[in-house]
C-alpha cells in the first residue's frame, strides 16, 4: 500500500440505469445462443464420424454383410443424401419433437432410453451438488471465523488433501472404506433416495475441498476489506461483520466458480456412475461409447450442454439479482 | 495508505531476488512441492526404462500376495508386481498431463496473444472458434472428441488438447488486451519502439507467467483427468500400466486386496499435491507486479 | 479545556518485534482539529487503528490512552467495541471502499445504530444526510453506493461515524480520493458534527489550510506539534523542514528564446462508441518549444481525451488540429504517467526501462553498456544516481519510479513531453521534485503540457492553466506565481 489513493477509478463513468429485468433478459438471450452453438457441436459428432454411417447403422441392426443395395436404402432412410444443412434442420426439428434417433444396438428410441436413466444421474449429482455446497458453506465460515486457529489449520488440512486427491480416486478409496470397513456390502447400485445417500455425501465432500478454499479465501478477503475496516470502527461485532457483509460479497465469486463446477460435475459424471456402479446416463454414455453408439453419444452431448447451459444461466441470474453493480452494468 | 497500511518503518527494504525458480525454492510450501514433484519425475523417469519386476508379464503362482519385502505393494490378481507397474506408469501419467498442458499452453498462449494483439478480422474469428469450443464442459467435450475418435492414449490427448485450449486463449487475449493499455506499453510506442519488440519485450513475457500460473494451477486436474479416462478404459489400454488404468485393474479385487489400490492412489495424490504446491506459491511468489 | 484524547508515551510493538510507532504523546480537546503528517511508512494508519482499539491480534500498544478520560489501554474488545462509534467515530480514505457495495447507502448509514442493537428511523438518517449536504437524500439513499458521486458519499460517511455523536472523529485521509475542489467541503462537513477532528494526511498543503494544530510523524515518531503558523514561520525539526520544502516556490524561469509554436486545437471535438459519448467537445490549445501549460479540471471532464490528442494516439472527430512535423517524428513526444509502477516495464531492471527510447530504430545504434551508461546518468541528473540500477520497479518507492520515469521521458532529448496527473500518487516532497525536473527540461526547450487536479502545483509550475469542464477548454490564465504560503 502506500501506493496513492485509489483515484477515482472506482466510480463508474456513466450509469446507465436498466433494472433486473434488462439484465436478466439480455442474459437469457446469450443463453438461447450458446445452446444453439451446443446443439451444432453436438449434432456435427454424427457427420464428422469416421466410416459409413449407414453401414454402422445396419452391422448394428444385425445384418452382417449388407449388400450395397441395403446400405444405400438406409443412407435414404437416414437421409445422409439431403446437404449437410438440411440434416442438422432435420435433426433439429426431431430434437423439438423429443426425437434424437434410434440407438444403433438395442434400436429403441434414444430419448426414451435416456429419459429411463436421466431421474438416476439428476438424483446422484444434484444429491452431491447440494451436500457440497452446504459443506462448503459450513467449513469456510467456522475457517473464516477461527482464523489461524485449530479449526480453520484442520480445515485446511482437509482442503488440501481433498484437492490433492481426484474425485474418482476419492470415491475409491471412501467406498472401499464403506465397503470393506464397515462391511455395507454392495448395496449402492439402485437408483433410490437411500441408496443415493453415500455416494452424494462421497463427492459433495471430495468437491467441497477446492470450493472450501475459495470462499474461505474470498471471507478472507472481505473481511480485510475496506467496508469490514469500516464496520469494525462503528463498533460491528466480527460476527456481524462476517455474515452481513462478507458472506454476501464472497458468495458472488463463489458462484461463479459453482458454475464451472456443475460443468465438471455433470463431465464427470461417466466416472462417478462408473465407481458406484451407478444406473444413470454416464454409464449409459460408456457403453456407447465402446459400441461407437453415435445417436447415443449426440444425444448425451446435447443434453449435457444443455444443463451446462441452463447452470450457468440459473447462477447468473442469481448473480445479477444479488448485485446492484451488475444490475447497472449489463443494462 | 488506508487503515489497513502493515508498512513498517525503519526496516529497510527487503532484498527480492530476482529470478522466480529462487523466489519459490525459498517459498517453504513452494519448496516441498518441488521436491515431491523431482522425486516423481526421477521416479517416472527410471521407471520408463527399468523396474525391479517385469511390469507386464504375468506370473499366476504369485497372483494376489499381500505386500512383503519383495514386493512392497503385493501382487496383482496375475501374479504382476504392483510396485514396478506403478513405476513403469508413472512416465504415462505424469509425463502425458505435463506434455498435454505444455502443448496447451503454448496453443493458447499463440491464439491468445494473436486474437488480442492483431484485433479485427483474426480477433473475431479465433474467439468465434474458441467460444464454440467453450459451450461443452471441458470434460463432456473431451468424451465428445473421444467418441469420435474411439478410445486409446494418443485420441485421449488430443481430446484433452480440443477440450482444454479455448480458455487459455480466452485468458491469454483479455490479458494481452490489458497489457497493450498499460502505461509501459504506451511509452514504448511513443518512443517509436518497433510493434513486434514491444509484443516480445513487454507484453508477452508477463502474458506468459500469468497464463503459466493458471496451467500450473490445472496441473492437478489434467493429472486426475488422465488417470480418470484410462481408469474408465479410454486411455491407456491394457497391458500397458498406468496409475487410472491401475486402479481400475485392481477395483474388482479391492474387499480382498485393498493394498493394491495403495500405489497408483497414493502417487496420484503424491503429483496432484505437488502440483497444487508449487502453482499456488508461483502466484504467491509472482505477485501483481510481475503481470 | 478537557482533552477529548490523550496519548503519553504510546507505544506500539507488532508481533515481529517491529515498533512502527514508539513514545507517542499528544492530546486533543474538545472541537479541535489536529492533524498528523507524515510520509508513507511514518506511523500515521498505525496511530490510528491503535486509537480505535483495531490493532491485529498479538500486537501490543503501551504508554497511556485516555478516550473521554477513561483509560484505554488494555480494554478488553468487549469495552473497545463499546467505544467504537460512541466515543470514537472513523472516516475512511476511500468513500467506495468503505460501503458495503450490495447495501444502498441508507443501510451504510443505519449500520452505525444497528450494530449497537440501537433502531433509527430513515427520516432520521435523511435528515442527517441533509443537514451535511447532501440534497434529496431521502430519495437518494435507496440507491446503492456505486451511482453516488465521492463528495456525496464521503458526506454520508461521515454521517455514519458522527451518527452517536461522538466527541473524537478519526479521518484518515478523507480527501484524497475526491478531486482537489471537493476537499474544503468534506473538511467543512467533519467540522459541522461537532467532534474534535484528528486529521490524518500526507499532503501539507492541505493540513496547513484546515488544521488547528499539527503533529510531524517520522519513522513511528512525533517529532513536533504546533500551529501551523508556528511550524511554517520557525520549523524545528528536518523532518518539518523537508516536508515544507513541497511547498517552496520552484526556481524562477529563465525567459525563453525564440517560442516556436508546435501544436495548435481550434474547437476540437472527440466522440467514441459512433458518436453516443462526447469525450471532448470543444477545446482550444495550443503551445510553443519551452512552454508549460498546464489543463485542469474535475474528473471525467475529458482531460485524458485532450491528452491523447495531443500525443497523437487519438484522431479529433471535429474541429482542426495542426501539428509541427517536429511532432511526427516517433520518439518526438514522450508520455509521464500518473501510475509511477506501471510505466515502467515490471520485469526489466530500472535502467533498462530508462534508457529503451534509446533503442528506437530511428536512432544511431549503441551497445548494451553504452545505452546502459546513458541511463545511469540520466538517472543521477534526477536524482536516483544512489539506487540499484538493477533493481525492478516494485522495489522502488512510488516517488523514485515517477523519477526514472522522467529520466526515460528525457533522455532523448523529446520535443514534447506529456503529463498525465504525474504527482497525484506522489508525496509533498516528491511532487516539488518532479515539478522541478519538468521544468528543467523545459529550460532545455521542450514542450511539457501536463493534465493535473492539484491547483497549486499547476499554478506554481505553468506558464499557462488552461481550465476544462465537460469535454470544452473554458478560459486561459497565466498563473499568479506564489508569493508565500500563508493560509488563506
Amino acid at each position: 500500500m502506500g501506493h496513492g489513493p485509489e483515484s477515482v477509478k472506482a466510480r463508474p463513468d456513466t450509469i446507465r440505469r436498466g433494472g433486473l429485468a434488462v439484465a436478466a433478459l439480455a442474459r437469457v438471450a446469450q443463453a438461447v445462443l450458446t445452446a444453439v452453438a451446443a446443439s451444432v457441436i453436438g449434432w456435427a459428432r454424427l457427420p464428422l464420424a469416421p466410416g459409413d454411417v449407414a453401414m454402422r447403422v445396419l452391422l448394428a441392426r444385425g445384418v452382417q454383410e449388407p449388400s450395397r443395395a441395403e446400405i444405400l436404402a438406409t443412407r435414404r432412410e437416414l437421409g445422409l443424401n439431403d446437404p449437410l444443412p438440411a440434416q442438422f434442420l432435420n435433426w433439429l426439428g426431431g430434437v423439438f419433437r423429443g426425437d434424437l434417433g434410434q440407438s444403433f444396438t438395442s434400436r429403441a428410441p434414444v430419448m426414451q432410453e435416456i429419459l429411463e436413466r436421466l431421474p438416476a444421474t439428476l438424483l446422484l449429482l444434484g444429491l452431491a451438488l447440494a451436500f457440497s455446497i452446504v459443506l462448503a458453506l459450513f467449513f469456510a465460515l467456522i475457517a473464516a471465523a477461527f482464523r489461524d486457529r485449530w479449526p480453520d489449520r484442520a480445515i485446511r488440512l482437509y482442503t488440501q488433501i481433498g484437492a490433492a486427491l481426484p474425485t474418482f480416486v476419492f470415491a475409491l478409496l471412501a467406498l472401499s472404506v464403506v465397503v470393506v470397513g464397515f462391511r455395507m456390502g454392495r448395496v449402492l447400485s439402485d437408483a433410490t433416495w437411500s441408496a443415493a445417500l453415500i455416494p452424494a455425501f462421497i463427492i459433495g465432500l471430495d468437491r467441497a475441498a477446492g470450493w472450501t478454499q475459495l470462499l474461505r479465501a474470498g471471507l478472507l478477503k472481505e473481511m480485510a476489506g475496506g467496508y469490514a475496516e469500516v464496520a469494525r470502527a462503528r463498533g460491528a461485532s466480527e460476527r456481524r461483520i462476517l455474515l452481513r457483509h462478507a458472506l454476501p460479497n464472497a458468495l458472488l465469486p463463489f458462484l461463479t466458480a459453482i458454475g464451472v463446477s456443475v460443468g465438471a460435475l455433470i463431465g464427470g459424471a461417466p466416472l462417478i456412475e462408473a465407481i458406484f456402479t451407478w444406473p444413470g446416463l454416464g454409464v449409459y454414455l460408456l457403453e456407447a461409447l465402446s459400441a461407437r453408439n453415435y445417436p447415443v453419444i449426440q444425444a448425451y452431448v446435447l443434453i449435457a450442454a444443455l444443463s451446462y447451459v441452463a447452470a450457468a444461466l440459473l447462477i447468473d441470474l442469481v448473480a445479477i439479482a444479488l448485485d446492484p453493480r451488475l444490475r447497472d452494468r449489463t443494462a | 495508505m488506508s487503515a489497513l497500511d502493515i508498512t513498517r518503518p525503519g526496516t529497510a527494504p527487503r532484498a527480492v531476488d530476482r529470478r522466480l525458480l529462487t523466489r519459490l525454492r525459498r517459498h517453504p510450501s513452494g519448496r516441498a512441492g518441488l521436491l515431491i514433484g523431482l522425486a516423481l519425475i526421477l521416479f517416472a523417469a527410471i521407471g520408463a526404462v527399468w523396474t525391479p519386476h517385469a511390469p507386464d508379464a504375468p506370473n499366476y503362482a504369485n497372483a494376489l500376495k499381500p505386500p512383503s519385502l519383495a514386493h512392497p505393494f503385493g501382487t496383482d490378481a496375475t501374479g504382476r508386481d504392483t510396485f514396478s507397474r506403478a513405476m513403469n506408469g508413472a512416465h504415462r501419467s505424469i509425463g502425458a498431463a505435463l506434455l498435454v498442458l505444455g502443448a496447451v499452453f503454448l496453443i493458447g498462449l499463440l491464439v491468445g496473444a494473436l486474437a488480442g494483439l492483431a484485433g479485427g478480422v483474426i480477433d473475431t474469428l479465433l474467439m468465434r472458434v474458441a467460444d464454440i469450443a467453450m459451450t461443452l464442459p471441458g470434460l463432456v467435450l473431451a468424451f465428445a472428441m473421444l467418441g469420435l475418435l474411439g478410445p486409446g492414449f494418443v485420441n485421449l490427448l488430443i481430446a484433452l488438447l480440443i477440450a482444454d485450449w479455448a480458455w487459455y486463449a480466452r485468458l491469454a487475449r483479455s490479458l494481452s488486451l490489458d497489457a497493450r493499455k498499460r502505461p509501459h506499453v504506451v511509452a514504448a510506442r511513443m518512443a517509436g519502439i518497433p510493434r513486434w519488440r514491444i509484443i516480445l519485450g513487454h507484453i508477452l513475457p508477463g502474458v506468459a507467467l500469468q497464463v503459466g500460473i493458471v496451467a500450473s494451477l490445472a496441473l492437478g486436474g489434467m493429472i486426475g483427468a488422465l488417470s480418470g479416462f484410462s481408469f474408465l478404459g479410454l486411455g491407456v489400454q491394457p497391458p500397458r500400466a498406468e496409475w487410472g488404468a491401475l486402479l481400475a485393474e485392481s477395483r474388482l479385487y479391492f474387499p480382498l486386496a485393498s493394498w493394491l489400490l495403495i500405489a497408483p492412489a497414493g502417487l496420484i495424490f503424491l503429483s496432484v499435491l505437488s502440483a497444487n504446491l508449487v502453482g499456488n506459491a508461483l502466484r504467491d511468489v509472482a505477485g501483481p507486479g510481475e503481470a | 479545556m478537557k482533552p477529548v484524547l490523550n496519548c503519553r508515551g504510546l507505544t506500539v510493538v507488532y508481533p515481529g518485534g517491529a515498533t512502527p510507532v514508539a513514545d507517542i504523546s499528544f492530546s486533543v480537546t474538545s472541537g479541535e482539529c489536529f492533524a498528523l503528517l507524515g510520509g508513507s511508512g511514518a506511523g500515521k494508519s498505525t496511530i490510528a487503528r491503535a486509537l480505535m482499539g483495531l490493532h491485529r491480534r498479538g500486537t501490543s500498544v503501551t504508554g497511556v490512552l485516555q478516550l473521554g478520560g477513561r483509560d484505554m489501554i488494555g480494554a478488553t474488545r468487549a469495552a473497545w467495541r463499546t467505544a467504537r462509534g460512541r466515543r470514537v467515530g472513523f472516516v475512511a480514505q476511500n468513500p467506495w471502499a468503505g460501503c458495503d457495495p450490495l447495501r444502498p447507502v441508507r443501510d451504510h448509514v443505519a449500520e452505525a445504530w444497528r450494530c449497537h442493537g440501537l433502531t433509527v428511523s430513515w427520516r432520521e438518517i435523511a435528515g442527517k444526510l441533509e443537514r451535511l449536504g447532501v440534497g434529496g437524500a431521502g430519495a437518494r439513499m435507496v440507491q446503492h453506493p456505486h451511482t453516488w458521486s465521492g463528495g456525496m458519499l464521503q458526506r454520508a460517511s461521515i454521517a455514519a461515524a458522527g451518527a452517536l455523536a461522538p466527541p473524537l472523529l478519526i479521518a484518515d485521509e478523507p480527501t484524497s480520493a475526491l478531486d482537489a475542489d471537493r476537499a474544503q467541503s468534506i473538511l467543512d462537513a467533519l467540522r459541522a458534527t461537532g467532534a474534535a477532528v484528528v486529521l490524518i494526511s500526507h499532503d501539507i498543503g492541505l493540513v496547513l489550510r484546515h488544521a488547528d494544530r499539527v503533529g510531524i510523524l517520522h519513522r513511528g515518531a512525533l517529532v513536533e506539534q504546533d500551529t501551523p503558523d508556528a511550524l511554517t514561520s520557525a520549523p524545528g525539526h528536518a523532518e518539518t523542514r523537508r516536508l515544507l520544502a513541497a511547498l517552496a516556490p520552484l526556481p524562477p524561469r529563465a525567459t525563453c528564446a525564440e517560442k516556436t509554436p508546435l501544436l495548435r486545437l481550434d474547437g476540437v471535438s472527440v466522440t467514441h462508441d459512433r458518436g453516443r459519448v462526447r469525450a471532448l467537445d470543444s477545446a482550444d490549445l495550443g503551445i510553443g518549444t519551452g512552454e508549460i501549460v498546464g489543463i485542469q479540471g474535475p474528473s471525467g471532464c475529458g482531460k485524458s481525451t485532450l491528452l491523447r490528442v495531443a500525443m497523437g494516439i487519438e484522431r479529433p472527430t471535429g474541429g482542426r488540429l495542426w501539428r509541427a512535423a517536429t511532432l511526427d517524428r516517433p520518439g518526438a513526444v514522450l508520455p509521464v504517467f500518473q501510475d509511477p509502477v506501471g510505466s515502467l516495464v515490471p520485469h526489466w531492471p530500472i535502467w533498462r526501462s530508462v534508457s529503451e527510447p534509446l533503442t528506437a530504430p530511428q536512432l544511431p545504434r549503441l551497445s548494451r553498456a553504452a545505452r546502459r551508461d546513458a541511463a545511469l546518468s540520466a538517472m543521477s541528473r534526477v536524482g536516483l544516481g544512489d539506487i540499484d540500477p538493477e533493481a525492478r520497479p516494485s522495489e522502488l518507492s512510488m516517488g523514485q519510479c515517477q523519477r526514472a520515469a522522467l529520466a526515460r521521458a528525457t533522455i532523448t532529448g523529446p520535443v514534447m513531453i506529456v503529463a498525465d496527473e504525474p504527482t497525484s500518487a506522489l508525496d509533498g516532497a516528491s511532487t516539488w521534485l518532479v515539478g522541478k525536473l519538468l521544468r528543467d527540461a523545459a529550460e532545455r526547450g521542450a514542450a511539457v503540457l501536463i493534465v493535473s487536479h492539484d491547483n497549486s502545483f499547476l499554478k506554481r509550475m505553468a506558464d499557462r492553466v488552461t481550465f476544462m469542464e465537460a469535454g470544452r477548454t473554458l478560459a486561459v490564465r497565466a498563473p499568479a506565481h506564489p508569493r508565500s504560503t500563508k493560509r488563506p
